[in-house]
């Protein structure tokens, strides 16, 4: 690497590291570094925030009923990709404070808010291909949404922080499962996640 | 050596500010309302319509604040250690949803309130602010009503009184009717009194006339 190239590179990780220190407030620094590792920017545009256009195959009933819950996580390119809220319910939908209050109907895995919480049916056994089923959304070991694995890599899938060997879509939505999905760059996966109440 | 610094200075505004993002809840409701509330005990509907009527009227004025109200670890998710951290937990969800651009944030919990990207004197204002009277999300959901207007009149914004905030009983819309009919009631008022005239100068006219007629 010729001199001055070199000198601009490591110029430029300063004024980059100085920038980072500026522009956090100074008690970012009491910030857990794990936290920090972890945590990823959400992704801008309609890949990353996609409706839902997925259909409802199983039994879709008035009432929500007793559920469980899990959590799922998607990262592509970097980036947080959002589950959206609506998945497994039909419209007309009431919503307030950007979580849903009413639907027509719930079926047996149902998002009501858009934070990866996924309510599931007492009694039923979902998987995460039926979550992105109801959503309208391709997945497949070389596929997480609208996002191809990068040549030669797959999707990779944590399930309460421990690698997932087969596909994709198997993951059972067992009782607070906590799930990741992810194409691109490696994000460390969360191994625990706080439950609302009652789910 | 110059050159090298340029060149580095060019590289490092080049790359876009970047707004970070982790399995909070807060950070994903936020991306799409203006404020996060607790998931139990709920907030009752009617207190959740007036707090985001305020932020929305607060918006309008150019103060767009968001508010996250974290009444237990419940609230977030895989962050639990934050609780009864205001002030850290603020820090980190700024960046989780602060893209490019600023974004005015509060966030309220029972020990107390955490800010980011508020205007300087919004930010001191904040640490006159009463604590929260209670633990629970109904608490919190009125400290942030009341705290509003504060933050918003501290930063040279006046709120009008969408949400009802600082413990007023009467909405911004019962407000607006009374004016409505009190200027109602003067037009029509002003209307009567002019038509009586009109009618005494037209009478007083025809008098005339008759008795120059005889």
């Amino acid at each position: 690497m010729r001199p001055g190239l070199l000198a601009a590179c490591t110029a430029a990780l300063a004024v980059l590291l100085a920038g980072c220190g500026s522009s956090i407030r100074s008690d970012t620094a009491a910030l857990p570094r794990s936290l920090v590792l972890q945590a990823r920017p959400v992704g801008r545009g309609p890949r990353f925030q996609s409706p839902v256009s997925g259909h409802i195959v199983d039994a879709c009933r008035p009432r929500l009923g007793a559920r469980h819950g899990s959590h799922i996580e998607l990262f592509a390119e970097n980036r947080v990709v959002i589950v959206p809220a609506g998945i497994g319910t039909l419209p007309p939908r009431k919503t307030l404070s950007g979580r849903i209050t009413s639907a027509r109907c719930y079926s047996e895995l149902a998002t009501l808010e858009p934070t990866g919480l996924v309510l599931v049916r007492a009694g039923s056994r979902p998987t995460v291909a039926d979550l992105f089923h109801g959503w309208g959304q391709p997945l497949s070991p070389v596929r997480l949404g609208p996002f191809d694995a990068p040549r030669g890599t797959r999707v990779r899938v944590f399930v309460d922080g421990r690698p997932w060997r087969a596909a994709p879509g198997a993951v059972p939505l067992r009782p607070h499962a906590v799930i990741v999905l992810e194409v691109g760059p490696y994000v460390p996966p969360h191994v625990s996640y706080r439950f609302p109440p009652g789910t | 050596m110059r050159r090298a610094l340029l060149i580095a200075v060019l590289v490092a505004l080049a790359l876009p500010a970047i707004a970070l993002a982790d399995a909070d809840p807060a950070s994903d409701v936020l991306l799409g309302a203006p404020v996060f509330y607790p998931y139990q005990p709920p907030v009752p509907a009617a207190l959740q319509k007036k707090l985001n009527a305020e932020v929305t009227a607060a918006g309008r004025t150019h103060f767009p604040i968001k508010i996250a109200l974290i009444s237990s670890p419940v609230d977030l998710g895989a962050l639990p250690t934050m609780f009864a951290k205001p002030q850290q937990y603020a820090t980190f969800l700024d960046q989780e949803i602060s893209f490019n651009s600023k974004q005015p944030l509060l966030v309220v919990m029972a020990n107390g309130y955490g800010s980011a990207g508020l205007p300087p004197a919004a930010a001191a204002a904040v640490s006159s602010l009463p604590k929260p009277s209670g633990k629970d999300g109904e608490a919190l959901a009125q400290a942030a009503l009341e705290a509003v207007p504060k933050l918003a009149e501290a930063a040279g914004h006046k709120v009008p009184n969408a949400g009802g905030g600082s413990g007023g009983s009467s909405g911004g819309s019962s407000g607006l009717l009374i004016v409505i009919l009190v200027v109602v009631a003067v037009l029509a008022a002003g209307t009567v009194i002019l038509v009586r005239r009109r009618r005494a100068v037209v009478r007083g006219r025809a008098d005339r006339g008759s008795r120059a007629a005889r």
